[in-house]
Formats: structure tokens, C-alpha cells, sequence
């Protein structure tokens, strides 16, 4: 209201100030006038634009456009004894390099465990995840304490809670075990034989809290009177979840779902964080591979590695984008007729 | 009807039982472990080799003092220096502090040009960052450090400024759709005052979007903190905590790699300013989260 006073006086006074100055200089001229500073007006404004826009438009040119140029022109490449990076004699030779590796053994374990994280994602993680947030945004009994335990391990660096975790899995739970069944078992993450369940277990645990979160927050944002017509209509809880609050926040689920995908090929199922380089060959996911090469070997390996981001990125893409468009097909609230 | 019907919701159904059920499950799976590190960071090597979950027998702070002492990054610097905790905490600041602070300055900068100035390359610039947050791109990591280290921007504080200084990400919908929110009227006031567009930039529109640009810091800022990998890859000769973290968790010395305690209590340098944080912010946090990103 103050702001609309405002604005109509601040009007006011505009026109009056136009219309002695319309009075007192003849109306060509004022016109001129009028011209000459609306051009100006519209030039300071590109050039203000300009130059708030170009060191941000550098950065992104040379840190997103030069580097994933760099990337192609590096799988052409080689590195030499001398510490350069030369074109290679025959251009596709790591190509041809990459995809031996691809067939190799330890990759097909790395994109089984990345299925594998996935598909726990998929199956665990996603419904979980919403079964939580429905019971946060029905407001029920212990949600605040509830969001504080979901919210905490957002915020805790994952070294923290890995070194944490690594100890309770390594230490304590054998323990506990041995006080419950009098038996003994061996260290959980330590033996490589369940070292990777219970590395898929840590990363279920602590991340979806904030796919939790994000539910919750985007479940608060329906209308208040779309569920209360729903209730109404006599819906129970399930039925309201289904019919209504899926549909209407299906495309944030569509996001972490597309998100989970893309985790296929970056996923590093914190390998790096738990055993640094000398992670167990069983326990390899695709985002370790990556990650470990590029850092284990250095400047010599970096050809290699940027060949194989590049070979990975071309078979993700098209995947992403068919199953997003797929996606926005069977989206159960656009293909009722409703409009995102 | 709107009492009603929130009795309705609160009755203990068997909806709510699974839930209270599942949650607190979880929620043990969350605060146990935590709370057991706080208490094992007291414990002496000793005492927890005989008492893993119980109660130290005697509460001993020297962990924190030998933790300290052993907190360092050696052998990976270039120029093969120790670096303790007083120069991790500068960097940490640096890096956490600072860093967010370009990044944030540079999404506001170029989410208010986009959404204040309705040029058509501000359309394209919108659809960019859509684009990219589409396309997934793959191990880039090293073509990035070579691209980087060609530039001179590599292991140096302007190298990483200048990399986050960067736009595209989710926090750049989020200001875009803020930012746009506010009404023209009032720049347009300010004009007719005699304000410059960076004026209006600077003292007219950022107040009124303040709040969802703290919050948007203290999320990164959050997020920075606990970051290692980044550090460890562009800025090896500038160890953040995070980095200490994880050098002093894989460092050979028998003091620290054969006792729990000491590992637990090295976490606890990390662990200790975030839970203050998050005491003191939470509300805001928590309450303005929204899609990953956050809401006014």
C-alpha cells in the first residue's frame, strides 16, 4: 500500500516536472530532449550490463566452455617424458585404450556396484524418502526432532561422519554382535567381502535426508485447499498421497529420480573419503574410477581419464534426456491436462 | 473444519505408528553414533579398548591437545612445509568464507542482469543454465586441473576465487525468481532520484533479496567448510580442516592411526563449529529450505 502511495506520488511529480518543462521549451525540442535521454538512459544500461555480465561470462567461457573443449582435444593428445602434451601419432589411440578398459574386469565391478547404488537409490532411498516427507508435512507426531535428525548429516562433513561410521561399523557393531549372539564376526567395512553393503548401507543412511527435505519443502508448497477439497471428498491418507500429492510433486521427484541417474556415473559411494586410494577392487563404482585415476595418476593418466569422461558423458546424455523425456510423458499430473 | 480436520491428521493411525516407528529408528541410526564419537573423543586409548560404548572411566581432554599436535598436512604441499591447524583455519576461512562469498556475488550479480534487464541474451543466459543443469558432464576433473594449471590458476587463492566465481548452478533459478520478484516501481523511484543502475544494483534491490542471499551463503558456506576433494585437487598447498581431516585420518603416525579416540577427536575440529552453527541458524535454514534451494 505505502509503495503504491509512493509510486503514484513519485508519478505525480514526474508529470508535473514534464508538464512545466513542456510549457516552457517549445515541444520540439523538448521531444529531442526527451529522445536524446531515453537513448542514453538505454545506453548506460547495456553498458552497466556489459560490464557487470563479462568477468562471469569469462569465467564461464574458460572454466565450462574451454575446459570440456580441453577434454576433447585431450583424448587426441599424449603427455611426454619432457612434461607436454603432444598429438598423439594415431589420434584414437586412447579410444581405442579406453575401450579395452571399459570391457576390462575391474570396470564391469565399478558399473555393477554403480547399478547396484542405484537401483538401492531407486528402491530404498526415493520411497523412503517420501514415505518421510509425508509424514513431515502431515505435521505428525516427534516431525521437528525428526527434521533435525534428517537435516544433521547435511551439515556434518562426510569425512566426519564416514570416520565416524567406519569405527561403529569396524568396532562397535562386532561387539554388539558378540554380546547378542555370542558369536564373532569380522570387522564390516575391513573385510572387503561386506565392505560394500556396508558402504551402499552409509550412503542410503546419510543421504537421503536431504532428498527427505526436499520432498517435504515442495509437498508444503501445494495449496492448502486442494487437500482440504480432497478430504472433503472423503480421501483417506494413501488415497491423498496418491492422487494428490504425488501428482502435484512429481516433477521434484522426477528431478532426484534424474539426479540418481546422473549418480550412476558420478557416484563415488565415498570409496575416496574411506580408504583414500586403496580402496578394495570389489568395492569400485564409476565416480571412484574416475575420481582415483585422475588423482593417483597424475599428469601422464590425465589423456586417458579425459577420453573416458568424454566416451561416458556421450552414452549418458542421450540416456538422461530419454528418460527425462519420458518422464515428462507419463507425468501423472501433466497427462491429466495440468500445467507445470 | 480446518481444527477438524488437523485432529483428524493427528490421530494415531496405523500410518503414524510406521512412521514414529521408522523415524526413530533413523533418528537412533543419526544421534547414537554421533553422541558415541563425542564421548569416545574423551576416552583415553586404554579405556576404550576395554569400554567401547560405556561412559570414559576417566573424561581426559589430552586427546584434543595431542589431536592438535598431530593435525597437520605433510609431504603434499609443494614445497613439502607442515601445515597445521592455525594456517588450516585461515585457509578454511578463505575457502569457505570468501569463496562463497564470490560465489554468491557472482550468481547475484548475474541473476539480477537477467532478471532486471529483459534483453534477449538474458533469455539466452537462463536457458543456458538450464541446458547445463540438464547435460551431465563426466570426469572432467582432468582436463580441468591441465586447462587450469596451463592458465596459472592452479594451487593459488585467485585461481580458486576466479573458479567460483561462476553462475551456473540451482541458486541461480532461485535469486533469478527473487530477484524478479521485486518490483520495478521501486528502481524506477530511485531512478527519478538520480540513481545510477549500480546504485539501484547495490542499495535498492540487494536489501530487499538479503535475506535469501544469507541463506544461500550459509548453505555454502556450510557445504564449503566440509568439502575436502575440490582442496585437495585444485589447492593441494593450501589445506583447508577438511583436508587436514582426511590427511590426518591416513597419516602414519602409530599415535594416531592405532588409537579411535584420537581419529574421533580430529573429527571433532570439524564437527564442534558446524553443530554451534546449526544450533544458532537452524530455524532459518530448515525454514528456508526449498528444492535444493531456498525459499522467502
Amino acid at each position: 500500500m505505502i509503495e503504491k502511495n509512493q509510486d503514484s506520488i513519485l508519478q505525480e511529480e514526474t508529470n508535473e516536472t514534464l508538464n512545466v518543462s513542456l510549457q516552457s521549451a517549445p515541444a520540439g525540442a523538448m521531444l529531442r530532449q526527451r529522445k536524446a535521454r531515453g537513448l542514453t538512459r538505454k545506453r548506460s544500461a547495456l553498458l552497466f550490463y556489459c560490464l557487470m555480465m563479462a568477468v562471469p561470462l569469462i569465467q564461464f567461457i574458460l572454466m565450462y566452455i574451454c575446459v570440456n573443449f580441453n577434454s576433447i582435444l585431450l583424448s587426441f593428445k599424449e603427455y611426454t617424458p619432457s612434461g607436454e602434451y603432444v598429438w598423439l601419432e594415431n589420434p584414437f589411440a586412447n579410444f581405442k585404450e579406453v575401450f579395452t578398459e571399459l570391457k576390462g574386469t575391474q570396470f564391469l565391478v565399478a558399473i555393477k556396484n554403480s547399478f547396484t547404488v542405484f537401483g538401492c537409490t531407486l528402491l530404498i532411498n526415493i520411497p523412503l524418502s517420501l514415505f518421510f516427507s509425508y509424514y513431515i508435512y502431515k505435521g505428525m507426531v516427534g516431525n521437528k526432532i525428526f527434521r533435525v535428525a534428517l537435516y544433521l548429516p547435511n551439515i556434518i562433513s562426510s569425512i566426519v561422519m564416514v570416520t565416524i561410521f567406519y569405527y561403529i561399523m569396524d568396532d562397535a557393531i562386532p561387539l554388539i554382535w558378540e554380546k547378542l549372539f555370542n558369536k564373532e564376526i569380522d570387522p564390516l567395512i575391513s573385510n572387503p567381502d561386506t565392505a560394500i553393503p556396508s558402504l551402499i548401507a552409509f550412503s542410503v543412511l546419510f543421504s537421503f535426508g536431504s532428498i527427505t527435505m526436499v520432498f517435504s519443502s515442495s509437498m508444503s508448497s501445494i495449496n492448502e485447499s486442494v487437500i482440504e477439497a480432497a478430504t472433503l471428498d472423503g480421501c483417506n491418507s494413501l488415497q491423498e498421497f496418491i492422487y494428490v500429492i504425488f501428482p502435484l510433486t512429481f516433477n521434484v521427484i522426477k528431478l532426484q529420480l534424474l539426479a540418481a541417474l546422473v549418480g550412476i556415473f558420478t557416484n563415488q559411494l565415498n570409496l575416496y573419503t574411506f580408504f583414500d586410494i586403496n580402496a578394495y577392487s570389489k568395492t569400485w563404482t564409476i565416480g571412484y574410477y574416475l575420481y582415483r585415476g585422475t588423482m593417483a595418476g597424475g599428469p601422464p593418466e590425465y589423456p586417458f581419464y579425459a577420453t573416458m569422461g568424454l566416451i561416458l558423458t556421450l552414452i549418458a546424455v542421450p540416456i538422461i534426456l530419454s528418460i527425462r523425456k519420458l518422464f515428462d510423458k507419463f507425468d501423472p499430473y501433466t497427462s491429466q491436462g495440468g500445467k507445470r | 473444519m480446518s481444527k477438524k480436520m488437523n485432529k483428524k491428521k493427528r490421530r494415531l493411525s496405523l500410518f503414524v505408528i510406521i512412521g514414529l516407528i521408522v523415524f526413530s529408528l533413523f533418528a537412533i541410526m543419526i544421534f547414537v553414533p554421533m553422541l558415541w564419537a563425542v564421548i569416545t573423543s574423551f576416552k583415553a586409548k586404554n579405556d576404550f579398548d576395554h569400554n567401547v560404548f560405556g561412559l570414559p572411566q576417566e573424561w581426559v581432554v589430552t586427546n584434543y591437545r595431542i589431536a592438535f599436535k598431530f593435525f597437520r598436512v605433510q609431504g603434499r604441499t609443494t614445497n613439502f612445509e607442515p601445515v597445521y591447524i592455525p594456517e588450516m583455519l585461515l585457509n578454511t576461512i578463505l575457502y569457505a568464507g570468501v569463496g562463497t562469498l564470490f560465489c554468491v556475488l557472482c550468481h547475484y550479480i548475474v541473476a539480477y542482469c537477467t532478471a532486471k534487464f529483459p534483453y534477449k541474451f538474458s533469455g539466452f543466459i537462463y536457458g543456458l543454465v538450464l541446458v547445463i543443469m540438464v547435460i551431465p558432464i563426466i570426469g572432467d576433473a582432468a582436463a580441468r586441473i591441465q586447462f587450469v594449471t596451463a592458465l596459472g590458476l592452479f594451487d593459488n587463492w585467485l585461481g580458486f576465487f576466479f573458479q567460483r566465481f561462476g553462475f551456473t548452478g540451482m541458486y541461480f533459478l532461485v535469486m533469478h525468481e527473487t530477484i524478479k520478484a521485486v518490483p520495478n516501481s521501486i528502481s524506477e523511484a530511485a531512478e527519478i532520484d538520480g540513481a545510477g543502475h549500480f546504485q539501484i544494483m547495490w542499495r535498492i534491490v540487494l536489501p530487499q533479496v538479503l535475506n535469501m542471499l544469507g541463506v544461500v551463503f550459509l548453505i555454502t558456506f556450510m557445504g564449503q567448510w566440509n568439502e575436502y576433494q575440490f582442496a585437495l585437487m585444485y589447492m593441494p598447498s593450501h589445506p583447508t580442516l577438511a583436508y587436514g581431516l582426511h590427511a590426518y585420518n591416513n597419516s602414519g603416525f602409530q599415535e594416531v592411526s592405532r588409537s579411535v579416540p584420537l581419529k574421533l577427536t580430529g573429527c571433532m575440529f570439524l564437527f564442534i563449529p558446524m553443530v554451534i552453527i546449526f544450533i544458532i541458524f537452524h530455524d532459518k535454514m530448515m525454514g528456508n529450505l526449498s528444492m535444493g534451494g531456498v525459499k522467502e
